[in-house]
């Protein structure tokens, strides 16, 4: 992938995420909290934004959306890799994870 | 017939939340705001106990409704009063799965009761269903989960090892390890398609 095609990609990733983003909030808002893991002010904000807007905020060189899995306890249940001690089947290890995700009440707040 | 037991059974659990707002509850946008929310609730599955408590409608309209949106007539006899059944091992996992889905919607947004229950119930159900396990937790049994929470007789407690947040009751031990890091000894093993298990 060369320098162009780089920048191309990541500001199609961003438009799909900001579109999907807006759908879901306007759809149905708590839901769309919960699936994006956004607090209520900024799902406003995004809910809020033109066409035009939405297209110059994905014409960056970084992504807009960040990765939620960022504990190596929940990206070892999620992956079914290196899990702890006792193992867990798949879907047993998808609940821990869930669990686990939902927990962090500090995302939306 | 047990149609006399079971009013008055009933109407020993709801009487108390329903009777302040159905006397100030004369005007006709209410109660169809009220007939709204409970058909929501008979939809999602919820009992009669549930909707006398989250809806100010009379018994009697309640169990038409009832009928004409399930077809059928509403099952009878009381809810278990037990907190037990929140913290057997599987379905412990699946009542902190909800709980911890209710709390992050409940912090994240102004819900009215009825709309953080069910949308937390929705969130949970296509969580289970998607990790292809059975639906164990049932709507009512939701409801009655956030029940015994808000009567502080089960709380939600950090596990020590995976700071998970999980459905035990008032005074965990500190070093409270979840039935997930710790599972028991029978845990896990039973045959039934859709359950949990651990290999």
């Amino acid at each position: 992938m060369n320098h162009d095609q780089i920048l191309g990609e990541i500001r199609e990733a961003n438009l799909t995420y900001l579109m999907l983003a807006q759908t879901l909030i306007r759809q149905d808002k708590a839901e769309a909290v919960f699936r994006l893991g956004l607090n209520e002010e900024s799902a406003d904000l995004l809910a809020s934004l033109s066409s035009a807007q939405v297209m110059k905020l994905s014409s960056r060189n970084t992504l807009l959306c960040s990765f939620r899995v960022d504990d190596s306890l929940v990206w070892g249940l999620l992956t079914n890799h290196n899990t702890p001690r006792k193992v867990g089947n798949e879907a047993t290890n998808t609940l821990h994870a869930n669990i686990l995700m939902a927990s962090r009440v500090s995302e939306v707040i | 017939m047990n149609t006399p037991t079971h009013t008055s059974a009933v109407a020993t659990t709801a009487l108390p939340v329903a009777a302040a707002p159905r006397a100030a509850a004369k005007s006709v946008l209410n109660e169809s705001r009220q007939i709204e929310r409970a058909a929501l609730l008979i939809g999602m599955g919820a009992r009669m106990q549930v909707l006398e408590s989250e809806t100010t409608l009379s018994y009697e309209r309640l169990i038409r409704l009832y009928k004409e949106i399930a077809g059928k007539s509403p099952s009878k006899g009381q809810l278990p009063f037990s907190t037990d059944w929140f913290l057997t091992w599987q379905e412990n996992i699946h009542s902190s799965l909800f709980l911890n889905i209710y709390e992050y919607l409940g912090k994240g947004m102004e819900l009215d009761s009825v709309e953080l229950l069910t949308k937390a119930y929705r969130l949970y159900a296509e969580q289970i269903q998607i990790a292809q396990v059975e639906v164990l937790l049932s709507f009512t049994r939701a409801w009655r989960l956030v029940k015994f929470v808000d009567a502080s007789m089960l709380t939600r407690t950090a596990c020590t090892e995976c700071k998970g947040q999980f459905v035990t009751e008032m005074y965990e031990n500190r070093g409270y390890v979840c039935g997930l890091c710790n599972p028991p000894a029978r845990a896990g093993k039973s045959k039934n398609a859709g359950a949990l298990m651990l290999h």
